[in-house]
């Protein structure tokens, strides 16, 4: 086993209006040599007046990374001739830095790190040198734009932490307005020292690499220098201390040409800026005025709002946003609706119109005023969306826009009883159906009214003054396939097929009240081993379709083999369902009458969500573990039932793709997610051939909380690991066993983490796969699918 | 009579007389390099707007003024013109001052005898086989022979008042801070002041006045002189308590003999007298090498032929123009003092001699703190010697390095020193320079003033006095 | 200070010394070095203490962060010995 450490020297550019030594702007794009001074040009005579804005800036950074402000910082020189360097050195700091001994939290797949920050110094950026053949072109327009260093202990331990420091740092500074952490165009620059040893041996010859020049490159380089130092240990051989460069067009680092002369950079104090005070008050002023930074900023909001960790990790990436965010919950708007607007349909639209937040149309007042509308009933999702838009377009209110183009809907609660008190009375066949028990002429006599009101009726205030005329509920019972739905043939063996109707079947239930209407909707003559991603497709929409028409509640009759997939999914999917929705399942068609009995009742009382009934009581939908099988009963139990709060693992928003989008949504995901268990004499190989076949991602189902053989032998998964790093293949981890993966207990276990696996927490298999199914078919971008399948906190800080 | 040198700028006729005045004198001292007067509007109406309008000035030519030649004395910067003003050029010339023309000097200040430079070398008035000292032997050539009433020079390490002294004129070096050294080509940042060489103290005062202040551009200036301060009077000098340095034996007869005549004229007025001794000043020259030629070794980095200088016809990549443009243009002296102060500065070498100097210097800071809580001000010869032989007669590089000691300390410890004339000794001026604590600039003037009175210096017999 | 020594510090300082500076420049630096060398004896009896030769000042007494020019950009094009637009020119390691 080896360990890896991992260094960082990250320099930002600070946003000053001029340069640090002279009032020359610290811009970028001009013509060459346009913004130059003798300062900067390194003149006879000129001295270097140091910007008290970069101060500040410095501070603030330091600050933020929780250094210890040093009271009297000072400048030196650092000694080196190269022709980008004006003074030909380099106005620097070496023994007193702007701060000292900081700390930034990181957290990489669940598992968080304290990464040290040595110091902070603040020092002169060089001008840019072009090579042009057989000559050299230097412009000094940069030169002189101040640079804060930043550098780190070597605590991070794999090149995606460092990945992840370097996005965490790049929102600070963002927050902090003093840089706009910018890798492709330079304004953030990092270096890296990279050292690996045999674990538990002390620290390894140590590796920097340069030209890293964005975050995908820095974690591209890391992971390949970490195997090229384990390679050469692996060998025998020994790393030599050297610097390297990272090319991008080979994906590969390559030895820096070294110089005939070691570097000797002749430190002194720089005799010609005064040390600068940094006193109390200072650093009191600063303090007080520094903004809310990104990490107390999620908290905050995950707190106060009680949203999930994505969200708000999507909401804070730009203070921007947040503020925003902020400023329509202000308003009055609920939060849950605000954030998933503006992570979803507001995002888009930003998008497609190529507009920031800020200089968009849309304001947080006209954003509340939206979901004002949308919440009041006088305008429903779809209107919404399309009101949304027409903010963008028209750069007009809401309320106007509906208002003109008479997309208000009719919500007075005795408008809609006239409605269907006229309907009612013109459709004297169909409401003798509804009063016989059929709940499906219901959907007729809603269509009729809505035609009546030309479009405007709330479709759910509508549905709920017809349901109040007839007094009526009617509930939606789907069958899903399995052998509730199915009978026995005369040959004892369970085949799919007809039943007889619920209605029927409860009829002489004394318990159901009266109102109750019944709607029987088949989905399949099949048993649910034989489900397929058309079926889940088609189940998804039909429940979706009952949510929202006329229903109470929605009950599916479902196999039990697949029982746990399925709940899991309609529960991802269906996170806030409006009514509760209640599936069940039996072995035996014997079985069927009094589960349906139950199922139903369950629909009637149980709060809006997805719940599971079964013999021996209500469990929740996720999580479900099909545990134990007798001749006539199928026991169930929930794994890890605590540890499952929604905030930790929030659902996903469906939209209103139609079936036909969402069996191919299914199809494409499902055809990318393979589910592996290990056991001894798996082979890595067996994976490979998998990700060779097109699988992106993998639940990958290991023992206990987490471990698994990462031998090199063909048993060991090491190989499979790395080839699925190295393509992007994410590999989610689950147990064999009931618990909790979190990588934390045993060895092996971290290395399964440094190698990339990502820990599924609490959730079972069953459940991790609809998660990640149902990730992938509500969300367009994979990356933010998998992103979604993080979850945060489950582990301790070291 | 003599002419006024606030007209002496004001008509063109005027101005030609002056010019050929100049440049006849010049001929044979080398004190220009650089001589361009102009008809100054300012000279017109003498004296009101200040002491200085009209006034012509002469600038060491390390000193930025812009559209003169800046050569610092150097072959790779012979053909450099400065597109700016130093700060204390600027002050001079927005106070009415005509700046006349550039000083010769030792290459980028690193000298005592105006010998180094490839440009020029500068004659001493008062005999020309003898050198004018340095390394702002030109300024002060130039206010001895009575070419200016006063010029600027830069002191790092005495090269005000060595030269000053050598030629028998004032020489102020101010309080580290008191004048801003923007527009200063640096030699050694922590001990390079702007200083000023005058005819008189109250012409050196007036000169002073004006360019100290606080400047943003050098934010290591102070602000504890306003310009424009009213000068002071000149002190009762049985009011002063004033220490003496204990004679060295070894020090010639001619300096000897300026201590004991400034001793006499303070015994005389009633001044509380005493004989101190230093016992830094053994090694006062080796700390202030060990830093000056730190501090230069990175100061004259920039001069690379890259940005602008001269450069080689010819280099096969940029590490050759850069070894090329430095190994012709710059001189000897100049590569041995960066040599030196690149090794002072190199790593496993660092705290033998660049650590170990920086404490020895804190506390030669520390001692002159103590030594004006007792003392007004500090007599001390400038020089072990006056005037020295030029070339092979004269002293070797090695020996004007140990002989910087008595002036090296106020650069050092950041405080004021002004030499001053105090007679002719076998044909030569003889001087001693009188130091305060730091900000005590105007005092040291106001001592100079009483001892004026008392010591009225003379001119070079060949250069009698055509303005004054 | 030895020849090794001084090529060392030569290269540092980009200055290329024939064989006869050389000799020259290593008999004088190593005379100043050894007159260095009575630094020794006066520093082993001081106590440490930090030089604070240069001023302190507070963050608010620093330049303020507006831009301004005190001398045409042009100027300086035009001292620069060769420039090809506006960019100045050195020779390339080919």
């Amino acid at each position: 086993m080896y360990a890896s450490k991992i260094g960082l020297e990250i320099h930002i550019q600070l946003l000053t209006n001029s340069k640090i030594f002279c009032g020359c702007r610290a811009a970028f794009g001009d013509e060459p040599n346009t913004n130059v001074c003798p300062v900067c040009m390194g003149y006879p005579g000129v001295m270097p007046a140091l910007n008290g804005e970069a101060m500040r800036m410095a501070y603030q950074v330091a600050l933020a990374l929780n250094c210890t402000p040093t009271e009297h910082t000072q400048f030196a020189r650092k000694n080196y001739f190269y022709p980008d360097l004006p003074k030909n050195y380099q106005i620097s700091q070496f023994g007193a830095p702007i701060g000292t001994d900081g700390y930034l939290d990181i957290e990489f797949h669940g598992k968080t790190r304290r990464v040290r920050i040595s110091e902070c110094h603040l020092e002169e950026d060089a001008g840019k040198m072009v090579h042009a053949g057989d000559m050299s072109l230097l412009d000094y327009n940069r030169a002189g734009t101040p640079l804060l260093e930043i550098v780190t202990e070597p605590d991070l331990e794999i090149a995606e932490e460092a990945e992840v420091l370097l996005t965490q740092l790049r929102r600070m500074v963002r927050y902090l307005a003093v840089c706009d952490g910018n890798m492709e165009e330079g304004s953030m620059r990092c270096d890296a020292n990279v050292s690996v040893a045999p674990e538990g041996a002390p620290l390894g010859n140590k590796v920097e690499i340069k030209n890293l020049n964005s975050s995908r490159f820095v974690r591209k380089a890391l992971a390949y220098e970490i195997d090229r130092q384990t390679d050469i240990l692996e060998r025998g051989g020994t790393v030599s201390v050297e610097t390297r460069l990272w090319n991008e067009n080979r994906d590969q680092s390559e030895p820096m040409r070294t110089k005939e002369l070691a570097h000797d950079y002749r430190y002194f104090p720089e005799p010609d800026l005064p040390i600068v005070e940094a006193d109390a008050s200072f650093i009191a002023k600063l303090s007080d005025a520094q903004v809310e930074l990104p990490q107390a900023r999620m908290q905050r909001l995950k707190q106060v709002h009680g949203l999930g960790d994505r969200v708000v990790e999507l909401l804070c990436d730009e203070k921007e946003t947040a503020d925003f965010f902020e400023a329509v919950v202000a308003e009055g708007a609920d939060a849950g609706a605000v954030a998933s607007w503006l992570t979803s349909d507001v995002r888009k639209l930003l998008n497609r119109f190529e507009v920031s937040l800020a200089a968009s149309p849309l304001s947080p007042r006209r954003l509340a005023e939206l979901l004002g509308l949308l919440q009041s009933g006088r305008i429903h999702g779809k209107i919404a969306k399309q009101t949304l838009e027409a903010v963008f377009t028209l750069d007009d209110d809401p309320e106007r826009i509906i208002t003109e183009k008479g997309w208000e809907q009719i919500v007075d609660p005795k408008a809609l009883a006239e409605l269907a008190v006229a309907v009612i009375a013109d459709n004297p066949e169909a409401v003798a159906a509804v009063r016989a028990g059929n709940a499906k002429p219901l959907g007729f006599l809603v269509g009729e009214a809505m035609k009546r009101s030309a479009g405007r009726a709330e479709p759910r205030a509508l549905q709920q003054a017809l349901k109040d005329a007839l007094s009526v509920e009617p509930l939606y019972v789907l069958d899903f396939g399995g052998a509730i739905g199915g009978e026995r043939r005369p040959d004892g063996m369970v085949q799919p097929g007809t039943r007889k109707e619920v209605k029927e079947l409860l009829a002489a239930d004394p318990d159901l009240p009266d109102s109750i209407r019944f709607d029987e909707i088949t989905l399949g003559g099949f048993l649910s081993e034989e489900i397929s991603p058309r079926d889940w497709a088609q189940l998804v929409s039909a429940v979706r379709y009952r949510i929202e028409d006329s229903s109470s509640g929605v009950v599916i009759s479902h196999g039990t083999d697949t029982l746990a997939y399925t709940a899991a999914l309609l529960s991802w999917v269906f996170p806030d369902p409006q009514v509760p929705v209640v599936l069940t399942a039996a072995v035996t068609p014997e079985k069927a009458p009094e589960l349906m009995r139950d199922a139903v009742r369950a629909a009637l009382q149980l709060p809006p969500a997805v719940h599971v009934v079964l013999e021996d009581g209500t469990y929740p939908a996720v999580n479900l573990r099909f545990e134990r099988v007798e001749a006539d009963a199928a026991r169930f139990r929930t794994w890890n039932a605590t540890g499952l709060e929604s905030e930790q693992w929030p659902g996903f928003a469906l939209g209103d793709a139609s079936a036909d989008a969402l069996t191919a949504r299914f199809e494409t995901a499902m055809r990318q997610v393979h589910i592996a268990r290990i056991y001894p004499g798996m082979r890595s190989e067996s994976l490979v051939r998998l990700m060779d076949a097109g699988y992106r991602a993998f639940i990958l189902e290991l023992y206990d909380t987490g471990t698994a053989n990462l031998g090199h032998s063909p048993f060991g998964l090491r190989a499979a690991f790395e080839e699925a790093r190295r393509r992007g293949v994410r590999i989610f981890c689950t147990s064999q066993q009931e618990g909790v993966v979190d990588f934390q207990s045993y060895v092996t276990g971290h290395a399964l983490w440094r190698e990339g696996a990502v820990p599924m927490g609490s959730l079972t298999t069953e459940t991790a796969y609809a998660r990640l199914v149902a990730a992938m078919v509500c969300m367009e971008d994979d990356d933010e699918a998998f992103a979604s399948m993080e979850h945060r906190g489950s582990m301790k800080n070291e | 009579m003599q002419a006024d040198w606030n007209t002496v700028l004001a008509t063109a006729e005027t101005l030609k007389e002056y010019r050929a005045g100049v440049e006849a004198r010049d001929k044979d001292l080398g004190a220009f390099l650089h001589f361009s007067p102009s008809i100054s509007t300012e000279a017109e109406n003498p004296g009101s707007a200040s002491a200085i309008s009209g006034l012509p000035i002469a600038i060491k030519d390390n000193l930025a003024v812009t559209d003169f030649p800046l050569t610092c004395g150097s072959r790779l910067l012979e053909h450099f013109t400065s597109p700016y003003d130093a700060t204390a050029v600027e002050r001079l010339k927005a106070a009415g001052a005509s700046i006349v023309g550039k000083t010769a000097m030792d290459e980028f200040g690193m000298g005592s005898a105006t010998d180094t430079s490839a440009l020029s070398e500068t004659k001493n008035p008062w005999d020309p086989n003898r050198t004018a000292g340095g390394s702002s032997g030109g300024s002060a050539a130039a206010v001895a022979a009575g070419m200016v009433p006063a010029a600027l020079g830069s002191d790092t390490g005495g090269s005000v008042r060595q030269p000053a002294s050598f030629c028998g004129v004032y020489g102020l070096k101010p309080t580290y801070g008191a004048v801003s050294r923007f527009g200063l080509v640096a030699y050694a940042s922590s001990l390079d002041t702007v200083g000023v060489i005058a005819d008189t103290p109250d012409r050196l005062e007036a000169v002073f006045s004006v360019i100290a202040g606080e400047d943003a551009k050098d934010q290591t200036s102070i602000a504890a002189f306003s310009p424009g301060k009213p000068p002071v009077a000149p002190s009762d000098l049985s009011s002063l308590r004033v220490g003496i340095l204990q004679a060295d034996e070894s020090d010639e007869p001619g300096v000897r003999e300026a201590m004991t005549c400034v001793e006499d004229v303070f015994r005389t007025a009633g001044t509380e007298v005493e004989t101190v001794t230093l016992p830094f000043l053994e090694y006062a020259s080796a700390v202030y090498y060990t830093i000056a030629t730190a501090e230069a070794g990175a100061n004259l980095a920039r001069f690379d032929g890259i940005r602008y200088g001269e450069r080689p016809l010819y280099a096969e990549n940029p590490d050759e123009l850069v070894r090329l443009s430095r190994s012709t243009g710059l001189g000897d002296e100049v590569k041995l003092r960066i040599l030196l102060g690149t090794y002072v500065l190199r790593s496993g070498f660092h705290d033998q001699y660049y650590g170990r100097a920086q404490r020895l210097r804190a506390r030669i800071i520390q001692d002159m703190q103590d030594l004006f809580s007792r003392f007004d001000l500090l007599v001390s010869p400038v020089f072990p010697t006056l005037a020295f032989k030029l070339g092979r007669d004269g002293l070797t590089p090695y020996q004007r390095k140990q002989a910087d000691r008595y002036t090296t300390v106020a650069n050092l410890a950041g405080i004021p020193a002004l030499a001053i004339p105090t007679g002719v000794h076998d044909g030569l001026p003889a001087g001693v320079q009188i130091t305060g604590p730091a900000g005590g600039d105007y005092a040291l003037i106001a001592a100079a003033k009483a001892l004026h009175q008392a010591l009225p210096p003379a001119a070079p017999a060949t250069y009698p006095r055509i303005w004054s | 200070m030895g020849e090794t020594e001084l090529s060392i510090t030569a290269a540092l300082a980009k200055l290329d010394l024939s064989e006869e500076e050389h000799q020259r420049f290593a008999d004088e630096v190593k005379k100043m070095l050894s007159y260095f060398d009575i630094m020794a004896e006066a520093d082993a009896e001081s106590q440490s203490s930090d030089t604070v030769t240069m001023p302190i000042r507070g963050v608010d007494a620093l330049r303020e962060d507006s831009k301004y020019r005190f001398c045409d950009a042009d100027t300086l094009i035009d001292r620069g010995p060769e420039i090809e637009d506006r960019y100045i020119v050195i020779p390339n390691v080919l």
